[in-house]
């Protein structure tokens, strides 16, 4: 009994965790899918975000913490967008390994850049008012954070679903994962969907970070940990699908946490042991296309 | 250098150029070789006279280098000839580091049996991998690489009794090879001696590279890359090929790891983790994908960048070099030499930078910054070019000063004289076949 009431905490904790990882990887999944670009910036703009959060939060508290969770997407989605009319879209022609050397080095500086900005070492944003008590779950303390993070991620997931499923530009950026150069033979402007989907994209990646600061903290090599991680779910999910990006955050989440409570010795290895048994199976991801 | 582009030599059109200059393309590749050799051979006593204080430079830097430049290399005959991104390559120079390690440790020092033992373990640890993994493309493969070679370095973390776990494996032995010991008339527990015989490995692999490069089996590699689909249609079984390039790069990588823990007498898990992989995956993309040297100068850049930021080793690099006094007066105790030390701390900035310089103006890395100087000039003047550099570094080496003077009385104005012609007159327009222009004169006999 008591085994089955950690395994239904722990189970709460992945999702909260799979819910941090969703935001990163529904932009990433659609970036890639649909431009077939690598962007290992993307973690960046995670750490940005979280380093924002962590000086929003510090300042007043919880008020300002949410002014960040407002700001920062915006701010970050806007830098999202110089980056991928300047730098970006120059490399789009030129190949995998030419990408994975832009934006490597890009994720470089900014690394760089948020040292020398915040310092090293390790921190944690505090939590914001009103979530900083725990409650009481399965006859144990969990923090009510968590569950904040669990229904703003569902939350998102379901309005991203419907606006992907019911909008015109939803409507183009499925069929442009499908073949973007017969949507663009149709007369639409599949670059700007791009541009805009990338924004999009980083602003969650950014709104990920703010909201997972007071959970996962910082440290060195944050973003490109978290980078590594988001490639998983994305390749777990399938490219360029939201349900993939949903459910390969799913399976993650739970599988690193459900690790930790079932092969404790090699729970760090969990997720790659999944990864590599949906691949095995399924070379393309969960609901990935073969060909694309 | 011309080894860098092996196409250009082929592409060339052979039965239309005079027999003397037929030979010039083979000429070109044994100076380059010898080049090469001489550089290798010339390098530790540089560093010694140089830095004569750093040992770390001439005994782990220099080997660490060789090593990871067969690592690359390796890497190279999937990524930049087979077209598969791996990031999983770590698991295989694993395997062979912990293979050929555990062995001398435990049962003898003999270099060829561990040796072989690490080859024949990576290159069945390639097969086991390779034969899952390529059947996924692109991203999927990539990320299912990594997460099979995460599967080693798990394994690798936790078998204590048999790797030392997460403190690694530590006080493996100098190697032992009666025959070579003789032969260079020092012991491979000597740095030299071993050094030496890591510049053998080297030329092995690079030798076995060009040779599967220019075989009809690295044609079918290189169709492959451009499209498979096709080579499917014509009728080869491109799984097989593949998995045979994937064990071929393991058992190179295997070899590089085994030389990597006699040189460092060690090894942890962390030489088997994903961050090794994404390290020399970024090394074959800096030096160049898809050609022989070129991943070799990508290990050697990014090793440099990432160990001669210290600030202490690059004032003694510095102070002892052969540089001029004036330029040495305009660098010490300038802002400039401030600046320099503040941007060597922030090492991660400096990579950034040349990653992003490298994509916006070196397409094909370091390779891709060769071919073009070498590309305008005529055959000759490379041979010449070339042979300027060997008369250089003698010179250097033998502090013969006279042997500059035929360096600066024929070769120097005699390139002047090339480029200027070369620059003077219309370019050639540009081959549809994707020959490369200016190397020799069109074919003007084709059948009407």
């Amino acid at each position: 009994m008591d085994f089955i009431l950690d395994l239904g905490f722990k189970l709460l904790i992945g999702l909260s965790y799979s819910m941090m990882l969703f935001l990163l990887a529904m932009g990433l999944s659609l970036i890639f899918g649909l431009m077939d670009v690598m962007n290992l910036t993307h973690g960046s703009f995670y750490m940005f975000g979280s380093f924002l959060g962590l000086t929003a939060g510090r300042a007043w508290g919880g008020p300002s913490f949410w002014l960040a969770v407002l700001a920062v997407p915006i701010l970050l989605g806007v830098v999202g967008m110089l980056l991928e009319t300047t730098l970006l879209r120059s490399v789009y022609k030129r190949g995998h390994l030419d990408q994975v050397l832009l934006t490597l080095g890009l994720a470089y500086v900014a690394s760089e850049a948020a040292v020398w900005i915040w310092g090293g070492g390790q921190t944690r944003t505090p939590e914001p008012i009103p979530f900083t008590a725990s409650v009481d779950v399965f006859g144990r303390q969990f923090p009510s954070y968590r569950l904040f993070l669990i229904g703003c991620g569902l939350l998102i997931a379901l309005a991203f679903w419907q606006f992907e499923k019911r909008s015109r530009i939803g409507a183009i950026i499925r069929a442009g994962v499908t073949d973007k150069e017969m949507v663009s033979g149709l007369g639409i402007n599949i670059t700007r969907v791009f541009t805009l989907v990338f924004a999009v994209g980083v602003a969650l990646a950014g709104l990920g970070g703010v909201v997972a600061g007071p959970v996962l903290g910082q440290q060195t090599n944050m973003d490109l940990n978290i980078i590594i991680l988001t490639l998983i779910v994305v390749v777990v999910g399938g490219l360029g699908t939201l349900k993939g990006a949903f459910v390969g955050s799913l399976v993650v989440g739970l599988a690193d946490s459900l690790g930790q409570v079932i092969i404790p010795d090699f729970s760090n290895f969990a997720i790659y042991a999944v990864m590599a048994l949906v691949l095995i199976v399924r070379p393309a991801g969960l609901f990935g296309r073969p060909d694309v | 250098m011309s080894s860098l582009s092996p196409a250009a030599a082929v592409a060339r059109p052979r039965t239309t150029v005079p027999r003397w200059r037929a030979l010039l393309p083979l000429g070109l590749r044994l100076l380059a070789g010898a080049l090469l050799i001489v550089a290798l051979w010339w390098l530790p006593e540089w560093l010694e006279a140089t830095v004569p204080r750093t040992r770390f430079l001439r005994e782990t830097l220099l080997p660490g280098l060789l090593v990871y430049a067969i690592f690359a290399m390796s890497l190279d005959l999937l990524l930049g000839y087979t077209g598969i991104a791996s990031l999983g390559h770590a698991a295989f120079f694993g395997l062979g580091a912990y293979g050929a390690g555990i062995l001398a440790t435990k049962l003898s020092q003999d270099f060829l049996p561990a040796t072989l033992l690490a080859v024949v373990l990576a290159a069945f640890g390639a097969l086991l991998i390779g034969a899952v993994a390529i059947r996924a493309r692109g991203v999927y493969l990539l990320m299912l690489t990594l997460a099979l070679a995460q599967v080693l370095w798990a394994a690798a973390d936790k078998a204590v009794w048999l790797t030392g776990g997460s403190d690694g494996l530590t006080g493996v032995p100098k190697p032992k090879l009666p025959f070579l010991e003789s032969l260079f008339g020092r012991s491979l527990s000597d740095p030299l001696g071993l050094y030496w015989l890591l510049v053998l490995c080297f030329l092995l692999a690079l030798g076995l590279l060009v040779l599967i490069v220019h075989s009809g089996f690295g044609r079918v590699l290189v169709g492959i890359r451009e499209n498979e689909a096709r080579m499917r249609a014509i009728g080869y079984n491109t799984y097989a090929y593949k998995l045979a390039a994937f064990v071929i790069a393991g058992a190179l990588a295997g070899l590089a790891g085994a030389l990597f823990v006699f040189t460092r007498g060690g090894l942890t898990p962390q030489q088997v983790y994903w961050t090794t992989s994404g390290e020399v995956l970024i090394m074959v993309i800096v030096g160049g994908a898809g050609t022989l040297l070129g991943p070799a100068f990508g290990a050697a850049l990014i090793l440099a960048l990432e160990n001669l930021t210290a600030v202490p080793l690059l004032r003694e690099l510095i102070a002892g070099s052969a540089l001029p006094e004036f330029l040495r007066a305009g660098y010490q105790g300038t802002p400039l030499q401030a600046t320099v030390e503040e941007l060597a701390k922030r090492r991660l900035l400096v990579l950034g930078v040349v990653f992003i310089l490298f994509v916006l103006f070196a397409r094909q890395g370091l390779a891709g910054l060769f071919r073009p100087l070498l590309r305008g000039v005529w055959p000759e003047a490379r041979l010449l070019l070339a042979a300027a550099l060997i008369l250089i570094i003698v010179a250097a080496r033998l502090d013969a000063v006279w042997l500059w003077l035929p360096v600066g009385v024929l070769v120097v104005p005699s390139l002047a004289w090339r480029f200027a012609r070369k620059l003077t007159r219309p370019r050639p327009a540009p081959d549809p076949r994707g020959a490369p222009s200016g190397s020799a004169p069109a074919p003007s006999n084709e059948p009407l």
